[in-house]
């Protein structure tokens, strides 16, 4: 955190919207596209990042600073995103959806189950591009959050069994299950996830 | 392979990034600001509860130099506004129609469901009578122990009326009334019918004694028996048996009656022919004018039975007892007594008789783990009348395994109306 950060985190927690602003424009573009990866569409990804900061302004009283907060902006990031996905079941429901939303937003690419969108829209993706993020919509959203993590945010397990409270193993389980899983889909073959370790639990 | 794979999810979200809206993250901070001005709440789903900051916000705020992206956008804008407020609105609907429901929830509500039901309607109805109007405990006791005493009173001057009448026959003109008016104070009282069968039974004795006497003496004056026959028109039947044997000396009424009444009373006489057969003619005769009094007894007593009742309504204070059978209470505790003492089911007992099958409902596991949610209703004799999984595995073949399982369960009787649950098993390997 340099000392730029922690000024503007100390106006923030006085109260200083000016300066809490300050912090989502330095934050704001790695939270979204924790976001966009979880949730794969724009305008889930927009809810959990304002969600996220609304969060994060009413607790910041509780923000200690001995974590990054980049760290425990994504923590809350992640939770909410979690939380959406559970609720929503947008995992098991994206395909069906995405296609009639992309229709009424103007067939703009926006979801991961865009297989349905237009042949001029699937055109300007590749092939792989939609089967990839198909198979990942299919995930599970536990499975599919640490996958985005660990791969794409390029976290360490370490950081990644903090933001999910879990162990450092059932993180490392559930990446391995993830890829394992989105290989059979990617193959065409029918993939049944796994059996989550005993002591695994967490998020 | 690996590290094709990653790569392939890099790229795949890298196109998800770039598809970002223009313009948008310079908008995003005014637009948490001013949610932050608003106080504009999101739920846990992400979502709003009213209206949702429109998406078109942090576009309207673009700079200029995307002003010809915008114009493409702007009536794209309004469409996605809609999408995006439909989708707020079914989300917040979707959070409202399922509240967090806990156990206790259940339990409470399912027991509230079966009180309803198992109440039989005859017990909703019952009005008892004011506690006020009701006579108190002292108060039954005391009357009680005052109708006692007037029949034992009422017993001992039925017994000197008699004797007067015996000894004084002049007398027996005024204490006739009397007589009549003691026994109708006796029937008054609750056992007046047992003091009288008593009092017939002492007056037959004395009768029969002092009989033996007059036999013997002879000299019992002719007006007694005009006096004796006054009596026996009063309507109390102790005196008649009592007079029975008094009139037993007069000669001339015999001839008459005799003849329709002698075969049966015969029988009733052996005892008295053996013990002097040599009188047997006067002891006909006698027995004939007893005879006639005992008919004439019989409908007498056949009244005073019929009359306890009435006089019992007629009294100024009703039995309790009464009291209740008219509300119907006593009836309707003896059709709804509870024949077992456990009234409902308890959570303990719930928890213990599902422990019993939860191997066999995990055993239902079928490579894909997750939570069977199971509703059931146990009848009240402890059997699984109904279940069914709800969730993510309704309706698969595990679902009918789980059921299956849970059916197979066996809870405690009890006494009341079937209990609902909701119970959920962890299936995994």
């Amino acid at each position: 955190m340099d000392s730029d950060e922690a000024s503007e985190l100390e106006r923030a927690r006085k109260g200083d919207r000016d300066a809490f602003g300050l912090l989502v424009r330095r934050h704001q573009r790695r939270v979204y596209s924790a976001a966009l990866h979880i949730l794969g569409n724009h305008s889930d990804a927009d809810d959990v990042t304002q969600e996220t900061f609304v969060r994060a302004y009413k607790g910041l009283a509780n923000f200690d600073g001995r974590a990054d907060l980049f760290t425990w902006l994504y923590r809350i990031t992640v939770n909410t995103a979690l939380n959406a996905l559970r609720s929503d079941k947008r995992g098991a429901a994206l395909e069906k959806k995405s296609g009639t939303e992309a229709e009424h937003i103007g067939g703009r690419p926006e979801s991961l189950g865009q297989i349905t969108a237009t042949p001029a829209q699937v055109a300007q993706q590749s092939a792989d591009v939609a089967r990839v993020l198909t198979a990942i919509s299919q995930l599970s959203a536990t499975l599919r959050v640490t996958l985005v993590l660990a791969t794409v945010e390029d976290l360490p397990h370490k950081q990644i069994a903090e933001i999910l409270e879990i162990p450092e193993g059932t993180v490392a389980w559930r990446v391995n299950e993830a890829r394992r899983l989105l290989r059979q889909k990617l193959a065409g073959e029918p993939a049944v996830e796994a059996k989550q370790p005993a002591a695994s639990g967490g998020k | 392979m690996s590290d094709d794979l990653d790569d392939m999810i890099r790229h795949a979200m890298k196109t998800l990034d770039d598809e970002a809206p223009s313009g948008y993250f310079e908008g995003l901070p005014n637009v948490t600001l001013a949610r932050l001005e608003d106080g504009t709440r999101m739920d846990s789903t992400g979502t709003h509860d009213t209206a949702p900051t429109p998406l078109v916000a942090p576009h309207m705020l673009m700079s200029d130099t995307n002003e010809k992206n915008r114009e493409e956008d702007s009536g794209l804008h309004d469409i996605r506004n809609l999408a995006a407020a439909s989708k707020s609105r079914i989300s917040a609907r979707r959070s409202t129609q399922s509240p967090v429901v806990t156990e206790d929830d259940v339990l409470a509500s399912s027991s509230a469901g079966w009180k309803g039901i198992a109440l039989p309607e005859p017990a909703k109805m019952i009005s008892l009578p004011e506690l006020a109007s009701l006579p108190s405990a002292v108060a039954i006791e005391k009357a009680d122990k005052a109708s006692r005493a007037e029949a034992k009173a009422a017993a001992k001057a039925a017994k000197r009326e008699s004797s007067a009448v015996i000894a004084t026959a002049t007398d027996s003109a005024v204490s006739a009334p009397m007589i009549g008016s003691r026994v109708a104070a006796k029937q008054s009282s609750g056992k007046g019918g047992l003091y009288a069968g008593v009092g017939v039974l002492l007056a037959a004795a004395a009768g029969v004694g002092i009989y033996m006497y007059t036999q013997k003496g002879g000299t019992a004056p002719a007006a007694a028996v005009q006096q004796v026959a006054k009596v026996e028109t009063t309507p109390a039947p102790v005196l008649k048996e009592v007079k029975a044997p008094i009139v037993a000396p007069i000669v001339e009424e015999p001839k008459v009656e005799a003849p329709a009444v002698v075969a049966p009373v015969d029988e009733k006489v052996d005892e008295k022919k053996a013990v002097a057969p040599a009188k047997a003619e006067k002891v006909h005769k006698v027995e004939i004018r007893d005879t006639i009094h005992t008919d004439e007894v019989k409908p007498a007593a056949k009244v005073e039975k019929k009359d306890e009742p009435k006089e019992k309504g007629d009294g100024s204070e009703p039995s309790f007892d009464a009291l209740l059978k008219e509300g119907g209470i006593s009836d309707t505790k003896q059709a709804a007594k509870p024949t077992l003492e456990k009234k409902s089911l308890t959570t303990g007992d719930f928890k213990t008789g599902m422990a019993a099958v939860s191997g066999r409902a995990q055993g239902c596991y079928a490579g894909t783990q997750g939570t069977a949610n199971v509703k059931l209703t146990i009848a009240s004799d402890g059997s699984v009348s109904k279940a069914s999984v709800t969730g993510p595995f309704a309706g698969t073949p595990v679902a009918a395994c789980v059921e299956g399982a849970v059916k197979a369960a066996k809870f405690p009787a009890w006494d009341g109306g079937p209990q609902s649950f909701s119970y959920a098993y962890l299936l995994a390997e």
